[in-house]
């Protein structure tokens, strides 16, 4: 399964890419809104993990290009240091499938994602 | 056996053995063997090989070699070099005691009856805990083609060596895969040795720059352990790092902490320096920014007070408000880094 991972903090990015490579995922990165884009339309992957800040786009954009420009359902989870109410409900209404906020327990990701 | 194994030496030398015996009177042995005497040259080569400092009397080795000759041979070079060694007859039982006793390498003969050492090695990378699958292991192997090497690096073993084998060698390439941080973290060094090479380098001096000198650090790849800033400092409580998180995640992989720590330490001085010189020229905007990229990677050490304080730096800096308040921060945050970097770069984050 091919997943695809944007984040801009280089740390987090290495943990989950660590974590679900372990698990057997394909795992693809993505440092920036911008570069995510590229890659979710060219490779089309199964799974999007995004953080919300970003640099260009941030996660909740990403989100609404998925769903709305792009037409595509492809499972979406958010992972972000911002935990307020309104931003997890606006991700939810913008169409993302799951929100876990950071830091985040490696098993609590591995369990959203096996989900999809 | 004994006796078995002492004719067939002889015998591989060249030589020839014999005996005398009377009932009830005793046994004599005998033997002749022929030697070339050795030039000067070849005998000052021996001496520079013992005075060799490099040493592997702190490794223990696990030789899994069921042939008693070659047993014999390897014993002789080990108690050469003072290095305790334990020996498995074939691959089964060297799983066994790989899992009773720490090691810090594994010697791994590939023809053993039982379980030959294609099957132990993959057994070890893929069923034993995982706090032990990343033990180095070394074949050794009679047929010394590139096709042999190349199946022994395939199935996962570190490196190899050909038998016969020369002594040298096989500790220049002991040495090689235990000196290199993976096996250092397998908790390999007693604490003693560490002092003692940590007395050989230079003392640090209270750096001007302390940022400037641990990205100068930097340049060196094997970054923990062998760094030579270690402050004899007590480390006060709520700076005190901690690994755990990262060692969930890692689950044994300590390859994966020390890349972790790597980044920690190759991002973190220079964000702290631009956040210091945004608060300066009062670019906010750029304050809240850093304080936001590099919060995170606080609480992946175990330092989730600085991480609040991070946090507030960046809430502040979105209100432009009490600059007072933020320095103070800023202040705190450098402060308790100085810390940390000297913590990280001498951190066990080994399992055991």
């Amino acid at each position: 399964m091919k997943v695809l991972v944007c984040e801009d903090d280089e740390m987090v990015l290495k943990m989950v890419e660590f974590r679900l490579q372990k698990e057997g995922y394909e795992v693809h990165l993505a440092k920036d809104g911008k570069e995510a884009l590229d890659k979710i339309a060219a490779l089309r992957p199964d799974i999007i993990i995004t953080d919300i800040m970003m640099p260009y786009l941030t996660g909740l954009e990403i989100v609404h290009q998925v769903r709305k420009e792009l037409g595509m359902d492809t499972p979406i989870i958010i992972v972000s240091s911002i935990g307020l109410e309104k931003t997890v409900l606006e991700a939810f209404q913008l169409g993302a499938d799951d929100f876990i906020t950071k830091p985040f327990s490696p098993n609590e990701l591995s369990v959203r994602v096996k989900n999809y | 056996m004994g006796l078995t194994i002492v004719k067939k030496l002889i015998e591989l030398q060249g030589g020839n053995i014999g005996v005398r015996s009377k009932l009830g009177s005793g046994t004599t042995f005998f033997f002749h063997l022929s030697f070339e005497i050795a030039s000067e040259e070849q005998l000052n080569v021996n001496v520079v090989e013992e005075k060799d400092d490099h040493s592997t009397s702190h490794l223990r080795i696990l030789v899994a070699e069921d042939n008693p000759i070659n047993q014999l041979i390897v014993r002789k070079v080990f108690a050469d070099w003072e290095t305790p060694i334990e020996f498995a007859d074939n691959g089964k039982i060297a799983l066994d005691m790989l899992q009773n006793a720490s090691f810090d390498l594994v010697l791994m003969d590939i023809q053993m009856p039982e379980m030959d050492g294609y099957t132990a090695v993959d057994k070890i990378r893929h069923e034993l805990p995982e706090a032990l699958r990343n033990i180095p292991i070394m074949a050794m192997t009679a047929h010394a083609t590139q096709n042999e090497r190349q199946k022994c690096l395939e199935a996962g073993m570190n490196e190899y060596i050909s038998k016969p084998f020369e002594p040298s060698e096989l500790k220049k390439k002991i040495l090689e895969l235990t000196n290199s941080v993976n096996a250092s973290l397998n908790g390999s060094m007693p604490v003693s040795e560490k002092e003692q090479k940590t007395d050989k380098m230079e003392p640090t001096s209270e750096a001007s720059d302390p940022q400037e000198e641990f990205r100068n650090s930097l340049q060196t790849p094997n970054l923990v352990i062998e760094n030579p800033s270690i402050r004899k400092e007590p480390v006060l409580p709520e700076h005190q790092i901690n690994l755990t998180y990262l060692k969930q995640i890692a689950e044994g992989n300590d390859s994966f902490i020390i890349e972790m720590i790597e980044m920690f330490l190759n991002k973190t001085p220079q964000a702290l320096e631009k956040l210091n010189s945004s608060y300066h020229e009062k670019n906010w905007d750029e304050m809240k920014q850093i304080a936001h990229r590099i919060k995170p990677s606080f609480g992946y050490i175990g330092l989730p007070d600085t991480q609040k304080m991070l946090a507030e730096i960046e809430k502040l800096s979105e209100e432009h408000t009490n600059p007072e308040r933020m320095a103070e921060l800023v202040e705190e945050v450098q402060v308790v880094s100085k810390s940390v970097f000297v913590q990280l770069q001498s951190a066990p984050t080994g399992m055991k």
